[in-house]
Order: structure tokens, then sequence, then C-alpha cells
């Protein structure tokens, strides 16, 4: 982990911009290229820790997840599902041209 | 009577709704106006459902009539903004989310409202409950009753404030890294982070789901309990819900806690430097436990300088995840732009706040190709060693006890200019939500210029009962929630 945080330079900030899909302001960049390389400079300190063999711990408590029965349940109607979309036409959500 | 009503418990305004000295319609108009008058001094809520309050007040009036009355029938509570409930407004004070009206509601609020409360609005929170001081709302910042230049904490910071101007005897929060604890701290009040899994996080607009989890603010603990009862079970909306009873957490208050082991982690106490009234104000509270019978005994969770780095890096990740689905498209604000991927960039541009962006930005790093073994892999083996860590406490302790916050109530501004002093300032809450365990702040005492300290009491999971059963041994002893901020 050691040297990784110095690759969060202007390109890689520009990388996860379009990763994220989140246009940034520039005073956000600027912000954003001395705050997260410290951040991700404190997060260091996990690399203190001998982790060989631990298995990760994604949820803290259910050891599996209860599956619900496989019997159809009443969802929300077409309208109210697109109830809050800004533009939409013939029950489905409108978008801008994606090509 | 008008006097009356205001801070006043759960427990008190039952029994006046009960007598019949007020019904529930006059005690509803009663709190609106007094929140329409006087919250502009707090920003404690962001939105008053009127109508729909006054309609459900009316509906615990007739059940009043009929002699139909459960526990919270005709009582006033506030929740949190991410709470959705069908028909009004839910935004998690975002931008992003303005105009959003939730088609169902989620099941903390309909058991709530099943025992007959009053939702009388939406309180203000930090932007997705991301912050510590409600500075980050899209609204405005919520100001602390006991001293206006400070925070009422965060992320349920307008719910902290609105049961402390004494508008409500109880808000619902939810807590991911401290932030049902923290303000409930701040503001001198009880609160309750249950094991996670306890309470259903159906319709609670998610922050980090394998931390987030819903509880109470009040006055005491013993309305803490109540609402245990009330929002706790299991509940097939929610698939990280537990089948685990229920217990009823007020008949557990009386409990003897003579021969109870509480554990004084070293790692908090000698490692972390933290305000000398708040460690005076603790050494206290062991003192007080040990009259009442409890052994005070010293432990270690090895790994705790870990957890801040752990919590961090996977809170953020999950973040990144849930917050996908905010792309302009589906949901509210949509920014005009002529492709797809512009539109979805700037619809999240310019919707969501600076910290949400930054917590995003981290959290989608640490998951990136190349970095995830490094970053998110790494905390969550870390997690497990933390949680190992805790199980292991359990073994030589019943509950491990420790402050709440390292400082006093901040003045407002003092976090916000550098993120990572906000995120260690999270030291004390995060480990619950890290490792899954319940934990309970409650008031004990005030520093020199009257402002409120917490202490935190957490325990092994689904061991809420003896958590509050401490706590409210501990009141009896000392009453700080008589207090009340003057104006």
């Amino acid at each position: 982990m050691e040297d990784r945080q110095d690759l969060v330079d202007a390109k890689t900030l520009d990388y996860l911009e379009d990763l994220v899909r989140i246009k940034l302001t520039e005073k956000e960049k600027k912000f954003f290229s001395t705050q997260i390389p410290e951040i991700l400079n404190y997060m260091k300190i996990l690399s203190e820790v001998n982790t060989d063999g631990v298995r990760p711990l994604y949820n803290s408590t259910s050891s599996k997840l209860i599956e619900a029965g496989d019997v159809p349940k009443k969802g929300l109607s077409n309208d109210e599902a697109l109830h809050g979309v800004a533009d939409k036409k013939d029950g489905l959500f409108k978008i801008s041209k994606i090509l | 009577m008008k006097q009356n009503v205001f801070y006043n418990s759960i427990k008190d305004l039952r029994e006046t709704l009960v007598s019949g000295k007020l019904s529930s319609e006059e005690l509803t108009k009663l709190v609106l106006d007094r929140v329409k008058k006087e919250d502009g001094k707090y920003n404690s809520f962001v939105r008053l459902h009127e109508e729909y309050a006054l309609n459900s007040a009316k509906d615990a009036d007739r059940k009043i009539k009929k002699g139909e009355f459960k526990a919270l029938t005709g009582v006033p509570v506030s929740v949190k903004d991410n709470f959705l409930i069908k028909g009004l407004e839910s935004t998690c004070c975002s931008n992003v989310l303005k105009g959003y009206i939730p088609q169902y509601t989620s099941t903390v609020v309909k058991k709530l409202e099943d025992e007959g409360a009053v939702i009388i609005g939406k309180t203000n929170m930090d932007e997705f409950a991301m912050g510590g001081t409600t500075e980050t709302s899209c609204y405005s910042t919520s100001l602390n009753p006991w001293n206006l230049e400070r925070s009422p904490g965060g992320s349920s910071g307008g719910s902290s404030a609105s049961v402390c101007a004494g508008f409500v005897p109880a808000s619902i929060g939810t807590d991911t890294g401290g932030s049902i604890r923290q303000p409930a701290s701040f503001c001198g009040l009880v609160g309750v982070k249950p094991t996670y899994g306890r309470v259903s996080r159906y319709g609670v607009i998610a922050y980090a789901s394998s931390f987030d989890q819903v509880g109470p603010i009040v006055r005491n603990v013993r309305d803490a309990a109540t609402l245990m009862s009330i929002i706790s079970g299991r509940d097939e909306n929610d698939s990280t819900s537990v089948s685990q009873s229920v217990p009823d957490f007020e008949a557990a208050l009386d409990g003897d806690i003579k021969g109870v082991t509480i554990g004084l982690p070293r790692e908090f106490f000698s490692n972390i430097d933290f305000d000398s009234e708040i460690q005076a104000a603790i050494d206290e509270v062991i003192k007080i436990y040990k009259k009442l019978g409890a052994k005070i005994k010293e432990v270690s969770i090895p790994h705790l300088p870990y957890a801040v780095a752990s919590y961090y890096i996977m809170a953020t990740s999950e973040a990144s995840s849930n917050l996908a689905r905010y792309d302009g498209i589906r949901y509210g604000f949509r920014s005009g732009e002529d492709s797809y991927i512009k539109t979805c960039s700037s619809s999240r541009g310019e919707g969501f706040g600076t910290e949400v962006k930054r917590r995003i930005f981290l959290g989608s790093f640490a998951l990136s190709s190349g970095y995830y073994d490094a970053y998110y892999k790494k905390a969550a083996q870390v997690r497990r060693l933390v949680k190992e860590d805790c199980e292991n406490v359990f073994k030589q302790c019943d509950v491990m006890l420790w402050p709440v916050t390292p400082m006093l109530p901040v003045k407002l501004g003092e976090l916000m200019s550098d993120p990572l002093k906000m995120y260690l300032a999270d030291v004390f809450t995060l480990t619950a939500n890290l490792v899954g365990i319940p934990a309970v702040s409650f008031p004990c005492g005030f520093s020199k210029s009257k402002l409120p300290i917490g202490v935190q009491l957490c325990g092994n999971y689904f061991d809420e009962k003896k958590l509050l059963n401490l706590a409210y041994k501990y009141e009896e002893m000392t009453e700080w929630y008589k207090e009340k901020p003057l104006f």
C-alpha cells in the first residue's frame, strides 16, 4: 500500500471523475487533490496489521442472508415507480442519446 | 397546560393524553405552533407535515375515546429526513433528492404509526448522513439549544435539536458511525444504536448498508426502552434484519446490576487524548457504577487503533455503490445535457455536496481495479480482527464503557475545513458499527461552560437489555435528564 497514494494525482482524479460519473468544480478538484491523498495516507496505517489468512468481514452479524420465499408479491405500479422521474414517455424513462 | 407539554417524556405525555386533560389534536397544534414560532433559532426541522400530523392526531383522539390506547397513541414524534413516508417529500437533505415523493413507507415509521405516534415532521441531517454537525445538509445548519454557537451533532443533529428544544419527546435517527449517539450526547439526551439487524432498514435511504442502524433519541432511558420495544424485530423486507426475539426492554430496566462487569478498553483510556472535563465526568460515572455494585475491569481491543481506517474505507466504498442510483434519471434532480453520460455526471456533480462527493471518490478509489485488495479487502480483514477482539473482551466483561466523543459539542465550522479531523472525531462511536454491537449513549454531566457531556456503554450482540438496564440505574442516581437549556 506504501506508495499508492502518490498515484492519486490529477490524472487519477480525472479517471475517478469519469469512473463515478461526477463532474467536479475546479475548487473541488483543488481540494480533493490534496485531501484525498492525505486521507489515503492515513489509511496506510492498516498495512501495519498482519492479515495473512484472515477472512474479510463484509457483514458484522449475519453469517448468511435470509432468503425470501419464492412467492410473488405486489410491487410498485408503473406510475408509482416513475413518480419521481424528471422526464418520461409511454411509461418509460426518457434520457438523452447514449451514443 | 400549554407550558407543561414541552420537554415532557413519552411517559408524561401518555399520562396527559389518557387523563383527557389535553387531546392529541390540541397537543399537536401546540407543538406545530411552537415549532413554527421558535425553530428559526435551531433549524431542527426541514419540513413540518401539518395536515398529515393533524389527521393522525384526530385518529388518535378517536381511539382514545374508545379506550384503545397503545404505547404512543397521540404522542408527537419527529423523524430524520432519510426515512421514507409515502406521499411526503424525503430528501436525505440532499439537492439530488429535492422534490422526491416516496411511494412507500419505511417499516420503522409504520411501526411507530401502528402504535399511534403522530409524525410531526422531518428533521435536518448531514447530506446522506455524511457528517457530524449537520453542516453538510443542503438546507440550513442546525444549532445546539444549549449553546447556539455550537453544533447539536450529526448526522442526526436535527433530531437531537428537536428533542433538546423540547418540541417532541422523541425522534428517530440513524447511526452509521455514531450519528445517533454523538448528537444525543451533544444535546444531553439518550441515544441507542441497536445491534446490526435488530431494527429494519427497509425504507431508510442507504448510506453504508452494512453499518446503518435505526434508533431513538429521547430525553430518558425509559423512553428509549419503550421505543426499542416498538421498532425492533425481523422484517421480511430487510434481508439483514434478524429473527431474534424482542425482549420487553422497559420491564428489564429495574434489573439488579450488582456483579455486572464493566470493561474499560485501555486503548481508549490510555492512548487517545480527550477533553479533561469529559475525563472527569467519566471518572464520576465509574465511581457511581462501583457504588451500584458493578465491577470495573481493564480490557483490551488490540486492533482498535485501526478501526477508523477500516471503517472509513468500508463505509465510503459502500456509499459509492449505494449512491450510484442517483444518476439524474430515476430520481428528482436532472441537469440538462445532450448525452446520457453528461447528464449523469452533471446531475451528480451539481446535485451532491462536497462531502458526499469526497466520500464517493474515496470509496470508488478503494474499490477500483488495482487497489481493491490493498484497501477494501484489507479493511474488511481488519474489521474481522476488531470483531474478534470484541468477542474476546465479552468473555471477560458484560459491557464496555467509554466516552461518546473526544470533545465537547463542537463550534460550527470547527471540523469542516479538515475532513480527516472530522473522520478521526468518530473514533469513540464507529467501533460499535464496525463490529455490529449495540451501544447506548446517555448524559453524564456538563462542562463548566454548561455544555452536555455523554458516556457510552457497548454490549454484546443483542444485549441492548443490559445496556438499558445499566443506563437506567445510572440515570436514577443522577437525573441529568431533568436539566433543560435556558432560553
